[in-house]
């Protein structure tokens, strides 16, 4: 845990060091945000609901999506990526303290960061001055913070195990790249599941992509509730095992790897 | 200008070949691009289904004015992309540019990763183009194809200025994230429909203050005789490099005053 939060609070300040992106950083976030509901507005202009996803619905949908954007955002790829290409991460492994905390704590500091500078303010604009549609009722409130929150976690484990490729094929970047594109187009952040045809929303809503943004935001609009609510959660917190697993499967072969072969 | 134009080429084919050392990643990243491309397309199909249209625009005028934007970024990404600069001036990388015999705004634009993976995207885009125009279908006239065509390296050149000028922020703030992602995100979001959708203010300002309306909307507005959807009569497009050309010469003094307060890593 002291790892975790040594890293955590150094990247919190490297973060602070640089104030003009403190304050550019929820300017282009709102702008994003107003699109995407301008974008639901206008189709909603032509009357119909479909997938169950009433305009209200997909108004609190786009406004959520765009603050869970840099929460499920993990950036940590930077300066892992650069020190496998020149072999120097063999230092990071070789240290006493486990390299994934290492990793989970950079990855909560900056998460921190966004949240104070980012996060927070778009949701008190969007949700106090606009006054976008949230959730129904307050049991939908918690079970979204819990969904959240279950998604954050996927998000990290799904990008620290695309980063663990890279110890065998060099390159990060393509594993990075297609898990941001997938997440992009299958998680629902855009084109909320809903409106899928049946068979594709089937095979969609059960893959991890889509923990990160169908399940909390189907929640936090209420488009699922009380049994089917918890369901999807429950598939959430399945992941998480299962992908951590992966994760220190992986982490022990490129160690294995990485020490054999001196990075 | 004949030896900058041969340094431009030089390196861009050697980061070409250094994206090519590792060829089955890129191969595989050729293949999921097209893959991703196309599911993009089936996502707006699934919209634009259940809807009918957008802002009154059909399923193929959106599609054409999706792929012109992505072809105008694919351009700018290959032959001027201006991201990393922040991470030289804080890491002092740029003095690499400065000793050398070579303009530094120059070699800036020049050297930055290639890949392969932009050309089928490029390909697909242009086959969109092409097939959109068949659908909807629009009748070519020799003003048109021109209007298309300047509107296009117009919006290369603004796309460009913009990003140059946002990039140059970092020899102040030294980190300029927000500027050279956010902000092309944001407009990216926006681009993707036609920009009359989101009302007069935005319109407004990705016309005057941000001119992304240049980059697609209005060569796509003119070639489809949907001028009632812009601010101003649609032969305004023919201005489009001349905006372009304002927006880089922004984006060049910007350069030149940052490079004064620019403070080497002295190693």
């Amino acid at each position: 845990m002291d790892v975790v939060w040594g890293f955590a609070k150094t990247q919190f300040l490297r973060h602070l060091a640089y104030p003009g992106d403190f304050w550019m950083a929820p300017i282009a976030r709102l702008a994003a945000a107003f699109a995407l509901i301008g974008f639901w507005n206008a189709v909603y202009a032509a009357g119909v609901e479909p997938g169950g996803m009433t305009r209200e619905m997909m108004l609190a949908w786009a406004g959520a999506a765009i603050v869970l954007a840099r929460l499920v955002a993990v950036d940590i790829t930077e300066d892992i990526a650069e020190r496998i290409r020149r072999g120097d991460i063999v230092f990071e492994v070789m240290r006493p303290t486990d390299f994934q905390p290492q990793a989970f704590g950079t990855w909560v500091g900056r998460l921190a960061y966004t949240i104070l500078v980012d996060s927070l303010p778009i949701a008190i604009v969007i949700w106090g001055i606009a006054r976008v549609g949230g959730p129904p009722d307050f049991a939908a409130l918690l079970l979204a913070a819990l969904s959240l929150v279950l998604s954050m976690v996927i998000a990290f484990l799904l990008m620290f195990c695309a980063v663990l490729i890279g110890f065998w094929t060099i390159q990060v970047e393509t594993w990075t790249w297609t898990l941001g594109r997938l997440v992009q187009l299958s998680a629902g952040f855009f084109v909320p599941l809903w409106l899928l045809p049946d068979v594709m929303r089937e095979v969609l809503q059960y893959l991890p992509f889509a923990m990160l943004y169908h399940a909390p935001l189907s929640t936090f609009v209420g488009r699922v509730e009380g049994v089917e609510a918890l369901r999807l959660i429950a598939v959430q917190a399945a992941w998480v095992p299962v992908l951590f697993l992966v994760s220190r499967w992986l982490m022990g072969e490129a160690r294995r790897r990485v020490l054999i072969q001196g990075g | 200008m004949t030896r900058h134009l041969r340094l431009y080429v030089a390196l861009m084919s050697m980061n070409l070949r250094v994206g090519w050392q590792f060829p089955g990643q890129t191969i595989f990243r050729v293949g999921l691009t097209a893959l991703f491309e196309g599911l993009q397309l089936v996502f707006l199909w699934v919209v634009l289904d259940h809807f009918g249209s957008v802002g009154d625009w059909t399923f193929w005028e959106v599609v054409m004015l999706l792929a012109l934007r992505d072809l105008a970024h694919i351009v700018y990404s290959q032959l001027f992309w201006t991201g990393g600069l922040d991470t030289a001036v804080i890491r002092g990388e740029l003095d690499k540019l400065l000793i050398r015999p070579v303009n530094p705004l120059v070699h800036f634009l020049a050297d930055h990763e290639q890949s392969l993976a932009r050309l089928p995207s490029a390909l697909f885009a242009i086959a969109l183009i092409v097939i959109a125009s068949w659908q909807i279908p629009i009748e070519w006239t020799l003003l048109k194809v021109l209007g298309f065509a300047i509107g296009f390296g117009g919006g290369v050149l603004i796309w460009t200025g913009v990003q140059l000028l946002g990039a140059c922020l970092a020899f102040w703030t030294k980190r300029e994230d927000t500027l050279t992602v956010f902000i092309p995100w944001a407009a990216d979001t926006f681009t993707q429909y036609p920009l009359h959708i989101y009302g007069p203010v935005v319109l407004a300002t990705l016309t005057f203050v941000i001119p992304f309306a240049f980059i697609n909307f209005v060569p796509v507005a003119f070639v489809l005789d949907r001028g009632g959807d812009l601010l101003f009569n649609p032969l305004f497009v023919f201005v489009s490099p001349a905006i372009g050309a304002f927006f880089l010469g922004l984006g060049g003094m910007a350069w030149y005053r940052g490079l004064r307060v620019y403070e080497s890593a002295g190693t």
